[in-house]
């Protein structure tokens, strides 16, 4: 499995308050398996997918993502964990503003133990048709031409898990379905598992395992997340 | 992609800031550069080269004032001294050697020096250095054997666009509305090759001229024939050494008994001039603080831009966080950033100070004949870029400890 979750508790807090986040007994993910995650805005799904990225720890129960326990790890570690095993996809905001397509995608494994490879990156980049693009600026592409290096430098690293928060949220649903397409090509050419998560029924509907959130987590029907 | 790269990225992608950073603490740099250079060349040149004289013997007044007017003519002389004292001291067994000098004429504001004509051949104004009229050497013409002859040193040459054959008539005196000797017309027989010291500056014409200027008086005139009655102005002496190099210790005797007559004194240069930068000193001293003070106001303005680069910053430094960069890169990224913007400032501060020094140095050997060089190492050249870089490092601490605790999660996408 290259995601296994039991009994993950994760609460907020603030200004004294705390509220139940998540709270999923049990939850896997295959090795190379594509699931796609859908539910409302609000419901906690980013939360998971932080959760399993590392970036949020759990306050309770246990979180496995490439054989690794999560809990057991220092921050060091788990940033090391991301850079080795795994990558993330945003919304927006994914590239850096001062790098070109190609540098932004070769820091994609800058941190990771084998390092960037150009010819690789430029490559990946081929593949997500933007060849002719690799020393354009973010600001130069378009939202989906900037999700499309999002997903090269996904890939650059070889990870064995990607995670994708609303990827689609910024694009008009034709080149919505044609950045899930690309990302479900590349990832099962690459053996890659990966979770989408999204609140738009379009973007999960070519899936083949798709998890309602709603019933997934069960602090929603707690009363928690927001 | 490496760790340097993101680094030089990131200083191009704020190349205003960066720019103006480095500019400002290159100035600041450059005028504590600069202005430690010139201090310590300044101190060198009134205390450790001496001119070549070990001694000047010169009459009562300020020994001060005697060594800047035999040496560095500036000042005037206090008064005169007798001929037949200069003889008397000579013969001491510690001098090895003088050469008796008459100041107090000018032309066209450069000193007018009547001189031993020994000056030219046995006079060392460097260790093993003699003047030269050789065209090799840069020098033209010959040395003066007759009363109405003179020879130039070079940078009054240059700036009088003088030519051998020309003539003048001496101002008898060194400030402007001074008396001139008109009917004396003296002809530039020699011009010095240049020396890089202040006898470029001067003209020298013989000894027994000054008493022959028409218009001096006629107890002058006699000077020129009657020894008992002839004074100078001063004379350069040359000491016998001992082993090593060292001054005959014996110079000190002589000082104190020619300094207890009523008629001279005996000054050393290497002993007077020090006292010049007691009087001076604070000049330095508030020079360099100031130019440190600039530095330092440099590094806070870099700070300051590191501070508001972060700002902008968070979502990227965020992302790399995200791609795996660890807290210690990213804090070591801004570091490495304020580093290298400390350190290029200080570089490049080093280049415009000897600059500074380069430019100001040709200026300062034309008014004054005192030589610098853009080419020394001062004690600035030293532990100025070593300090920069720490202080570089300091003002980038508190930037890079942001960066390091910079939350992650609040700086990416909001949270569903």
């Amino acid at each position: 499995m290259v995601v296994s979750i039991k009994n993950l508790r994760v609460e907020y807090r603030a200004g004294g308050d705390s509220f139940l986040a998540l709270d999923v007994p049990a939850w896997e993910v295959a090795d190379g398996e594509q699931v796609a995650i859908s539910g409302p805005s609000g419901s906690g799904k980013s939360t998971l997918l932080n959760v399993i990225a590392g970036l949020l720890p759990a306050d309770s129960g246990s979180v496995t993502v490439c054989g690794l326990e999560l809990a057991g790890l220092g921050e060091a570690e788990r940033d090391r964990f991301r850079a080795e095993h795994l990558a993330y996809i945003f919304q927006t905001f994914n590239l850096l503003q001062g790098y070109t397509a190609l540098e932004n995608v070769l820091l994609g494994a800058t941190f990771s133990a084998h390092g960037p490879d150009r010819s690789t990156a430029k490559a990946l980049l081929e593949t997500v048709g933007l060849g002719h693009r690799l020393h354009h600026a973010p600001a130069e592409l378009s939202i989906g031409e900037q999700q499309r290096v999002a997903i090269a430098r996904a890939l650059v690293k070889k990870p064995q898990l990607i995670l994708a928060d609303e990827p689609t949220g910024s694009l008009d649903p034709r080149h919505a379905d044609g950045v899930v397409a690309l990302l479900r090509d590349a990832c099962h050419e690459h053996a890659c598992a990966l979770i989408v998560v999204s609140h738009e029924a379009g973007a999960v509907s070519a899936f083949e395992r798709k998890v309602e959130f709603l019933s997934l987590n069960r602090a929603l029907a707690e009363g928690g997340a927001q | 992609m490496s760790f340097w790269r993101i680094v030089l990225k990131s200083l191009w992608q704020h190349r205003l800031s960066t720019a103006l950073a480095v500019i400002s603490i290159g100035l600041g740099t450059a005028l504590l550069v600069s202005a430690v250079s010139l201090s310590e060349q300044t101190h060198r040149n009134f205390t450790q080269e001496g001119l070549g004289v070990d001694a000047v013997l010169g009459p009562k007044g300020s020994p001060l004032q005697i060594a800047l007017n035999a040496l560095y003519h500036l000042e005037e002389m206090p008064g005169k001294l007798q001929w037949t004292y200069y003889q008397k001291v000579l013969k001491s067994e510690v001098v090895e050697d003088g050469i008796p000098f008459v100041t107090g004429h000018s032309y066209a504001g450069f000193r007018v020096n009547a001189i031993d004509g020994r000056f030219f051949t046995e006079f060392e104004y460097l260790p093993g250095r003699h003047f030269s009229v050789k065209p090799e050497d840069g020098g033209q013409g010959r040395l003066f054997h007759l009363r109405e002859e003179a020879v130039a040193g070079a940078e009054v040459a240059k700036a009088l666009n003088l030519r051998l054959g020309m003539t003048f008539n001496p101002t008898c005196g060194v400030n402007p509305g001074d008396p001139v000797h008109r009917n004396n017309n003296i002809t530039f027989v020699g011009i010095l090759a240049p020396t890089g010291t202040p006898h470029d500056r001067a003209i020298c014409i013989p000894l027994k001229t000054f008493c022959t200027l028409e218009g001096h008086g006629a107890d002058v005139q006699e000077m020129a024939v009657n020894e008992e009655h002839r004074e100078i102005s001063g004379a350069y002496l040359r000491i016998r050494r001992i082993r090593g190099g060292a001054l005959h210790p014996g110079i000190q005797d002589l000082k104190y008994n020619v300094n207890q007559s009523t008629q001279a004194q005996l000054v050393i240069p290497n002993e007077v001039l020090p006292r010049l930068f007691g009087i001076i000193g604070w000049v330095d001293t508030v020079l360099v603080g100031i130019a440190a003070l600039v530095t330092v106001l440099a590094l806070l303005f870099l700070f300051v831009a590191l501070i508001s680069a972060l700002r902008e910053r968070r979502r990227d430094l965020a992302l790399l966080r995200c791609l795996g960069a660890t807290r210690r890169t990213v804090f070591g990224l801004i570091l490495c950033e304020s580093l290298f913007i400390a350190v290029a400032g200080g570089a490049a501060g080093m280049l415009i100070g000897h600059g500074i020094v380069a430019a100001g140095c040709e200026m300062i050997r034309v008014e004054t004949g005192l030589r610098f060089s853009p080419f020394y190492i001062s004690q600035a050249d030293v532990f100025v870029l070593p300090a920069v870089a720490i202080l570089g490092l300091l003002a980038g601490l508190l930037p890079s400890v942001q960066a390091y605790r910079l939350g992650v999660l609040r700086n990416l996408a909001p949270i569903s």
